[in-house]
């Protein structure tokens, strides 16, 4: 305790306190001398205003940042929105739909996405073929005929679209076409399997 | 973080869109380039196109003119090419000697290979093939009476309110056709057909699509394969041939004709007769206002309300048949019959099948085995030929005649005679107006309330025969058995010669009798005047009350 601190004292703590320099307390009197003094003391109360003036400091440093990098008006943000979900919207319709409309002529990428899709479907045909060929040895006469058959106008079917992309490759009707008796073979294969009927 | 994020995500969508655009960047692009043709022409003329890759559309006008409008994309050429496609592109519209015809010159053919270095390139990397891709839509107008001959491929078809005799042939598309009239034949493969309020007759041949015909006013003749047949209100005659197809019909007003095979058949409301073959269908037919005759195998077929005759030729199939107002003759086996008010006579030929019959106005003859059969308030005869069957009849309103085995026949109100072959059947008649005839071995017969002559042989069986309600003057009582005792309790005051033999047993009887040998084994009993002679021949015991 400096002597600055000494003279703010009360005069029986400053009493206390001589008292236990020429005793030489122990030091748990010591201690106990400390803690009531220290209750004694008033907690200090913070200047008004103190946090929202902190707040606001806060705040404008942190605007000062902000505009440091380049912020668009609302106007613009708003119109970058629709420009982006319209965007999105078209690229989405576009560039995932494996399926032509059926209409007019494909372009490169639909065109693409189309084949991909039957290729697909000829690789999932191919396999089925392998576990339905046996099944079908087994099967009644009339079923076997009539889906012997069924098979038969279906691959015809693909066979007739196929000759019609070699001169019209582009074309979405008939891409429609081959990509419906695909999905035609697929499901007769599937049933054949199943034994549905 | 999360805004670079987004800004990456956007920067990659756009640039995938451009690098998926690449081709059409580098001045590979669709075009579309519009045609026109009009002339004058008189109502009641034909109009023939002939096209290819075209969606066509053709309406009937209130003009007495032709026009037609035709746009053709083609894609992924450069602009030269592009440009000397469309200037040697023609729509041609040419009188002929009955009207006109149209169709569309392309000059592809003649373009083939002629592209330059990276458009070609780009065309065979892309589609595989350096041909040029083409698409047309061609708009036609007519007048309200005209005849459509077309043919196409490779293209969707509308035809609307014309009216004429159409012969149209489009393969691989869509062909919808409404509010027109006259005749039409449709041709088509692998695409949908839909005719809808069309005044007069059709013919619609598909091989492999979708079926749709409603409201037609005249006859329709459809086939079709492999897919559906949906057919409402047609006003004529109806024929469908549609191997494994799903068919359903309903409201036809002339006769119905169905073949079909391994799906549903549905059909309900046919004012005419109704004839079906559907091997392996399902068969379900409702209403139907005159004769119904049905084939099928191995599925389920129900049929109820008929105006007319039922006949049901069936294999392996479930039967259930309700409201016939003919005569009905079924025929399956295996499977369960089931047949309810029958206005005329029944046959029902089912080996294996287990049969219930109900409320038939004429006579029923069953033939079946192992199964069992339960027939009531029959009006006519009845005759079953069964082996093993069980057996229960009741409400019989002429003569039975019962052929079975093993198995119990049960018969109760038989107001005609009552003929049973019964091997090895233990027999219970309870209540028979007429004469009752019984043979059978081994198993009990039972008569009650019987009002007529009795006749049983039975080998073996025990015989009883009680609460008889007559015993007319005219009739008579023969009974045969073998081992086993007769039990016969005789009506109040009756007139009866009674002549009873055993071998090994006893004859007992609370009526005073006349011992025709010494050891008592034969005996007669004469009651009232003795006019109904009894006889009565057992090696077991005969007790007469």
């Amino acid at each position: 305790m400096n002597k600055n601190e000494f003279d703010k004292m009360d005069e029986n703590w400053k009493q206390r306190f001589r008292d236990l320099q020429q005793k030489s307390a122990p030091e748990s009197e010591q201690d106990k001398f400390i803690l009531d003094l220290a209750k004694t003391l008033q907690e200090p109360e913070a200047p008004p205003l103190l946090w929202a003036k902190i707040e606001n400091k806060l705040r404008n440093e942190k605007q000062q940042n902000q505009k440091q990098i380049w912020r668009p008006s609302l106007y613009l943000r708003v119109a970058a929105m629709v420009i982006l979900v319209v965007g999105a919207g078209f690229f989405w319709q576009k560039y995932t739909a494996n399926e032509p409309s059926g209409k007019g002529v494909l372009n490169q990428t639909a065109l693409q996405k189309v084949i991909s899709t039957e290729k697909a479907y000829e690789t999932a045909i191919s396999e089925l073929e392998k576990q339905a060929t046996p099944k079908m040895q087994k099967m009644d006469i009339e079923l076997l005929f009539l889906y012997r058959d069924k098979l038969a106008t279906i691959d015809e079917q693909i066979a007739e679209c196929r000759q019609a992309l070699k001169e019209n490759p582009g074309n979405a009707h008939i891409r429609r076409y081959v990509l419906a008796a695909l999905r035609d073979k697929k499901e007769t294969l599937t049933e054949i399997l199943q034994g549905t009927i | 973080m999360k805004k670079y994020a987004f800004l990456l995500s956007t920067a990659l969508i756009i640039s995938y869109g451009f690098a998926a655009d690449i081709s059409a960047a580098a001045g590979f692009h669709s075009e579309i380039k519009t045609y026109q043709k009009t002339a004058a022409t008189q109502p009641g003329s034909t109009l023939h196109i002939d096209a290819k890759n075209t969606d066509i559309t053709i309406t009937g006008t209130a003009q007495n003119q032709i026009t037609a409008q035709a746009e053709i994309e083609i894609s992924d050429l450069d602009d030269d090419m592009r440009k000397e496609f469309f200037e040697n592109t023609n729509l041609q519209l040419e009188e002929t000697n009955d009207g006109f015809t149209l169709r569309v010159e392309t000059p592809n053919e003649r373009l083939k290979g002629t592209d330059k270095g990276l458009s070609r390139l780009i065309r065979l990397i892309f589609d595989g093939s350096t041909d040029i891709s083409i698409s047309v839509s061609l708009r036609v107008t007519v007048p309200e009476k005209y005849s459509i001959d077309l043919k196409n491929k490779y293209g969707d078809l509308k035809l609307e309110n014309v009216t004429g005799n159409h012969t149209i042939s489009n393969d691989v598309g869509f062909c919808d056709i409404a509010n027109a009239g006259g005749s039409l034949i449709l041709r088509g493969s692998y695409g949908e057909m839909n005719v809808s309020d069309f005044a007069g007759t059709i013919k619609l041949r598909n091989r492999n699509g979708d079926v749709f015909a409603e409201k037609i006013t005249g006859m329709a003749d459809i086939a079709t394969s492999y897919k559906n047949a949906r057919i409402h209100n047609i006003q004529g005659d109806l024929r469908v041939d549609a191997p494994n197809s799903t068919v359903k019909v309903t409201e036809v007003a002339g006769d119905c004709d169905i073949t079909s095979s391994y799906r549903e058949l549905e059909i309900a409301d046919v004012k005419g007769e109704l004839n079906v073959r559907g091997p392996n269908c399902r068969i379900i037919a409702e209403n139907i206002g005159k004769k119904a005759t049905i084939e099928n195998s191995y599925k389920p077929i129900r049929v109820e309300r008929v105006g007319g005759e039922l006949e049901i030729s069936a294999a392996n199939s479930e039967v259930f048949a309700q409201n016939i107002g003919g005569a009905a003759s079924v025929r399956s086996s295996y499977k369960m019959i089931e047949i309810y008010k029958v206005n005329g006579d029944l046959l029902v030929d089912g080996s294996n099948c287990a049969m219930q019959i109900d409320e038939v106005t004429g006579s029923v003859e069953l033939i079946s085995s192992y199964k069992p059969l339960i027939i009531s308030n029959i009006k006519g005869a009845l005759d079953i030929r069964g082996s093993n069957n069980e057996i229960t009849a009741k409400n019989i309103g002429a003569d039975a005649i019962i052929r079975s085995s093993y198995k119990i026949i049960d018969l109760t109100n038989m107001q005609g005679k009552v003929e049973i072959d019964g091997n090895n059947c233990p027999v219970h008649i309870d209540g028979a107006a007429d004469d009752v005839e019984v043979r059978s071995s081994y198993k009990l017969i039972q008569l009650l309330k019987t009002s007529g002559s009795i006749s049983i042989h039975g080998s073996s069986s025990r015989i009883e025969i009680s609460q008889m309600q007559a015993l007319p003057e005219n009739s008579r009582i023969e009974i045969e058995t073998s081992y086993k005792p007769i039990l016969l309790e005789l009506p109040n005051k009756v007139n009866a010669s009674i002549n009873a033999r055993t071998t090994y047993g006893k004859i007992k009887t609370d009526h005073p009798v006349r011992l025709l040998d010494n050891e008592g084994n034969e005996v007669s009993i004469k009651l009232g005047n003795g006019k109904v002679p009894v006889n009565l021949v057992s090696n077991n015991d005969i007790v007469i009350n």
